[in-house]
């Protein structure tokens, strides 16, 4: 394993679960740090500095949602959310607590190690070195919006707004296709490397996350705007 | 023959007693009127007899006229006829009329001395006979007839009839309309129950002050409070208890993985029992996901409110890796729920590549104002004794399972229906081109 493992912090309840996801996640080349709950989960996040987040949504008596929303003050870290319930009100309010990606219980381990190799394969690509030369001007003027994917940056005038994984990989594949409409299984598949799911839920949330920190009125967007029944366009103003 | 349903027994039995009812009245206002105006007429006509008898007394008495002379001077009325009858040996003397065309009680209580009056026919038409005794044995007979009566009563009993009719199917209307109110609330309970049926447990039948219906939609309230109830809670108890079995799963999986990843270094028999474990866990977890979407399936569902997608790229994600088999034509977009149609499609496609040596094809073109989905594989088909069957819960047809390999849950094909049905669609099977097994489904297309 050495240095060059990926360190997971794994936030779970369940002692039998967590030692067995341990035992598991370790074969396959992870480094794991474990917590129990938000407070011990925060105070580990904080102690071990973990490359990926993997958190159970319903902690006995706590939250797994606060931990997110509490990490997602000042981390843009990537986070996978782990439930024992598949239904859309419990997906969507980890998503919008600003995790990357979710797995449903039972978790199989194959596809949870591609999870986490997938949110983490932003970390992989070059962020420093040479200018950004293909900076994207989505709005115009000293408060206009930029973005280049060399420079792993989007820009609100000079201020960086800052992404989390997902959301950066989203904005770097529909800016790819910049005024052209990509559909959900499309952004499914290239963000999120899923091949075979229909979850709309995945996109739709980071889409609207992505909103709230691109868009000046997020209900009305002028960059990220939808089309009905197909999918997602990305355009810039004038 | 088909029996008369409640509205038309109504109906019917309303408009024949409006016709009874107004029959019956019309018998008797004729019997009746009939009666009064016979009456009237024989009246007049010994009133116009007696007057006529007197005057033709005092023809013969006082002036010494003859009773020729007596009688032509009298007066008679249109329609009718005279004759004076002299004392026994004596000849008649007639106008219109010969002795033989009286009635024979009348001529002889006349000539008692009795002034009588008859209601006779001759020769087809009724008449009224008077008679008047005289002095000196004369006897005076007036005979009028009743035709015009008869045509006054004939109108009369055609009034009726027309009445009768009209009052009829006036009886009718009524009859349809009372009909109306007494089935509105039944029908209202009626439609709560198809709405009630179709899934909608929220259906109720609206609530009446009417004390006479309160006890049907009341009762049929209450049992549809029970049976959301029970529904619910079953749904609810089988949601619960496949969450519960996720935890001790993940466990069991996780752990089960960390068997499979060091199996090179365990015994031959426990390598085999490693495997029995690996392929029965992941088969325990997809039975668990489809016990929970059957439990879904209780949840009201309106098709109508869902997103539009489009069908085939839901399909190219079920077929991903194998591009070539797809075939789209046409416009393939529905109003459906991606989650439900991407597991219909998973399923369909699961179903070809575990029992019928994999997908040859799936085609998605537009049917009409439909959106088909076909799935060819090139397996040996399905016999058509299954062909309903295959679509029923844990139903495996006939191939004997495998030990290694996963057989599925038994659940894919209930699930297909279920979904496909719910999303208004309908799904059968047929024979693929290539003598394989060939699976349709077919839902609204967005635009329909």
């Amino acid at each position: 394993m050495g240095a060059m493992a990926v360190k997971t912090l794994l936030v779970e309840d369940d002692d039998r679960i967590r030692a067995a996801l341990r035992l598991a996640l370790r074969e396959e080349g992870f480094d794991v740090v474990e917590a129990c709950d938000v407070a011990e989960g925060l105070a580990a996040y904080e102690r071990d500095q973990p490359d990926v987040l993997l958190v159970d949504v319903m902690l006995g008596n706590s939250d797994g949602r606060d931990l997110i929303r509490q990490v997602r003050t000042h981390s843009q870290v990537p986070i996978i959310i782990t439930s024992a319930r598949g239904d859309t009100t419990d997906v969507v309010a980890g998503l919008e607590a600003g995790a990357d990606d979710y797995i449903v219980k039972p978790i199989v381990v194959k596809e949870l190690a591609a999870r986490i190799r997938a949110v983490r394969r932003r970390e992989a690509a070059p962020l420093q070195g040479e200018p950004a030369t293909d900076v994207v001007v989505l709005s115009p003027g000293p408060e206009g919006l930029t973005f280049s994917v060399g420079g792993g940056w989007l820009r609100r005038g000079s201020d960086e707004v800052p992404l989390t994984a997902m959301e950066f990989r989203l904005l770097v594949e529909l800016s790819q296709h910049l005024g052209q409409m990509l559909s959900r299984p499309q952004l499914l598949e290239r963000v999120w490397g899923y091949r075979s799911s229909n979850d709309d839920r995945l996109v739709d949330v980071t889409v609207r996350r992505l909103r709230v920190k691109l868009e000046r009125d997020a209900s009305q967007p002028q960059h990220l705007v939808t089309v009905r029944g197909l999918g997602y366009r990305l355009q810039a103003t004038t | 023959m088909r029996t008369l349903g409640l509205r038309g027994r109504v109906i019917l039995g309303f408009a024949a007693g409006a016709l009874l009812l107004s029959m019956m009245l019309t018998v008797v206002t004729d019997v009746v009127s009939a009666r009064y105006l016979v009456d009237q007429r024989e009246r007049a006509a010994s009133r116009q007899a007696v007057v006529n008898g007197l005057f033709v007394e005092s023809r013969l008495t006082k002036d010494g006229a003859d009773p020729a002379g007596a009688l032509g001077a009298v007066r008679l009325g249109t329609g009718a006829d005279a004759i004076l009858l002299g004392p026994s040996g004596e000849a008649s003397t007639a106008i219109g009329l010969s002795e033989s065309d009286l009635p024979p009680d009348l001529v002889t209580a006349t000539e008692a001395g009795q002034p009588s009056s008859q209601i006779y026919r001759s020769g087809g038409s009724p008449l009224v006979a008077v008679g008047v005794p005289l002095g000196d044995d004369y006897a005076y007979f007036e005979v009028t007839e009743l035709d015009s009566l008869q045509d006054t009563l004939r109108t009369i009993i055609w009034a009726g009839m027309a009445a009768a009719l009209l009052t009829s199917l006036l009886g009718a209307a009524l009859g349809w309309w009372a009909a109306s109110r007494v089935l509105r609330p039944i029908n209202e309970v009626a439609l709560a129950a198809a709405k009630l049926a179709s899934g909608d447990l929220d259906a109720r039948a609206p609530t009446t002050t009417d004390p006479d219906l309160t006890a049907i939609s009341s009762s049929f309230n209450a049992m549809a409070d029970t049976l959301a109830g029970r529904i619910q809670r079953d749904a609810q108890f089988a949601a619960d208890v496949s969450h519960e079995l996720r935890s001790p799963l993940t466990t069991m999986a996780a752990s089960a993985s960390v068997l499979e990843s060091r199996r090179a270094e365990l015994p031959e028999v426990a390598q085999e029992a490693v495997d029995l474990l690996v392929v029965d866990v992941s088969r325990f977890a997809e039975l668990l996901e489809d016990l929970l979407d059957l439990a879904r399936d209780h949840e009201p569902f309106d098709p109508t409110a869902q997103p539009v997608i489009d069908l085939a790229d839901i399909a190219s994600v079920a077929v991903a890796g194998r591009p070539d088999v797809l075939v789209r034509r046409g416009d393939t977009r529905v109003r459906a729920d991606a989650r439900r149609i991407g597991r219909v499609v998973d399923n369909l496609v699961q179903n070809a590549d575990r029992h019928g040596g994999g997908v040859e094809n799936v085609t998605v073109e537009q049917v009409g104002s439909d959106v088909r989905l076909a799935v060819s594989d090139s397996g040996p088909g399905v016999p058509p004794e299954d062909r309903e069957a295959v679509f029923d819960r844990f139903s495996r047809g006939t191939s004997t399972p495998s030990r290694a390999a996963n057989t599925g849950t038994g659940l894919g094909l209930a699930l297909v229906r279920d979904h496909v049905l719910a999303h208004g669609g309908a799904c059968w099977y047929e024979d693929a081109d290539s003598g394989g097994a060939c699976f349709v489904v077919e839902i609204p297309g967005a635009e329909s």
